[in-house]
């Protein structure tokens, strides 16, 4: 079953993405920026390799995302991006293109969320 | 502990780091299985790596191959770090030569346990290693002088002799045995007679270069092989050799005991088709003769012309 990810928030659990930093909230505000830097350029990237079908990069790009995004327990993103790395994958270039557009809400979503996430903390 | 970590993606390779970091951990990181490698080849490289499985250029799992087959000791622990959880890819993972699986994400209580694991193999693996090369030089050396003991020396004559005729070189063999040493023995106990055998045994390999070999061969016997010798040198370096024991009398705890001793000398290139045991039966000749017209010198073995037409082949 797929999730469809543009009706789920990522409902982040800030008390468990700080057990997976070891509690270390300077360290969790440091990765949000590095990952909102690096979400958009992966987006970007996905986007050109599927105007250039090329699946393998697509694939490669959705599979870093869904890494990334996995250090924040974002599973909507996780699932999304394994979306459309499995598309990629198979060749299914429309599917693809769906599962992309998808990506790409939920993806903006969870960056507000982290942003809120990060002014949320005490330090 | 040294620890490499290779993952292509950014925000993973830094929570890694930092944790690890935390954790004490002296961390290289890298951005592709490619570097990883090449890092895992050098000297002193990290003992533990974290791979990343999907990375472009060479992956987790290639990494885990190349390092197996070209790189096995002193041994690398690799953990793979994986999304690819199917069990199928669990087998692969650990198949490539990855010692451990971690599935993202992972859990920092759970990865610290297995880093746990991993350095406590290692020590495990080291402490062998370790055994192994004590009872490798144990099995190659004599106990009392730290010389090659007989087994060892009489390979290396063996091989030797092989390779100066392979090469149309010339090898010398000597084999010196210590004058009148079981006098030492009865007159001052075998104590001052071990303390002798070890000062002897010192200046023999001080008087030779570090690629020849110097072996107890038996009691107070000893064999030398030199290699890239010139037949002419023969009996120069033999001589120096015998002079390097008469003359400086050995310290010992009763006091300084001059001691001398006699040398059966060897040029393969005179002897050519023989094998070891011929070339110890003539220089053990060689030695005899050298005892027998008054100790204190040096016998070349030579073959005479009777000798000669009936040189075995072997």
């Amino acid at each position: 079953m797929v999730r469809s990810p543009s009706q789920s928030s990522e409902n982040l659990n800030r008390a468990l993405i700080l057990e997976q930093l070891d509690g270390n909230s300077e360290l969790m505000i440091e990765l949000v920026q590095l990952f909102s830097e690096e979400a958009p350029q992966l987006i970007e990237a996905m986007r050109k390799s599927l105007q250039q079908a090329d699946m393998q990069g697509l694939a490669r790009s959705a599979h870093s995302l869904k890494g990334a995004a996995s250090n924040f327990l974002a599973h909507g993103t996780v699932v999304a991006a394994l979306q459309v790395e499995d598309d990629a994958k198979r060749g299914d270039t429309e599917s693809a293109r769906t599962a992309l557009a998808a990506l790409e809400v939920i993806v903006e979503r969870l960056l507000t969320e982290l942003a809120n996430l990060c002014q949320g903390s005490p330090e | 502990m040294r620890i490499l970590i290779a993952d292509d993606e950014i925000v993973s390779r830094r929570r890694l780091q930092a944790l690890l970091t935390t954790w004490g951990h002296d961390v290289v990181s890298v951005e592709d299985g490619t570097a990883a490698f090449d890092l895992l080849k050098a000297p002193d490289a990290p003992r533990i790596v974290l791979l990343d499985w999907m990375m472009p250029g060479m992956n987790g799992v290639d990494v885990c191959r190349a390092i197996r087959n070209e790189r096995p000791e002193p041994y690398t622990y690799m953990l793979l770090l994986t999304a690819k959880d199917a069990k199928e890819n669990v087998v692969e993972g650990l198949e490539s030569g990855a010692d451990d699986y971690v599935v993202k994400p992972w859990d920092p209580e759970e990865l610290k346990a297995r880093l746990r694991t991993g350095q406590r193999i290692l020590e495990l693996e080291d402490h062998l290693v370790e055994a192994r090369e004590t009872m490798r030089f144990k099995a190659t050396h004599d106990h009392l002088t730290f010389l090659l003991n007989r087994g060892a020396i009489v390979d290396l004559l063996e091989r030797e002799l092989v390779r100066t005729l392979r090469e149309k070189g010339c090898t010398i063999v000597i084999l010196g045995d210590l004058d009148h040493f079981k006098n030492v023995n009865d007159t001052y106990g075998h104590l001052v007679g071990d303390e002798v055998l070890r000062e002897a045994a010192r200046r023999l390999l001080g008087s030779v270069r570090s690629y020849d070999f110097v072996g107890r061969y038996g009691g107070e016997e000893f064999l030398l092989v030199l290699n890239n010798c010139d037949t002419s040198q023969a009996m120069l370096r033999a001589e120096e050799i015998r002079k390097g024991i008469a003359g400086l009398p050995i310290q010992t705890a009763r006091g300084p005991l001059s001691l001398t001793m006699s040398m059966g000398v060897l040029s393969s290139k005179e002897w050519n088709q023989c094998g070891p045991a011929e070339i110890l039966c003539q220089v053990d000749a060689a030695l005899y003769r050298a005892k027998a017209s008054g100790r204190n010198r040096s016998e070349l073995a030579r073959p005479n012309s009777h000798e000669i037409s009936l040189v075995p082949t072997k």
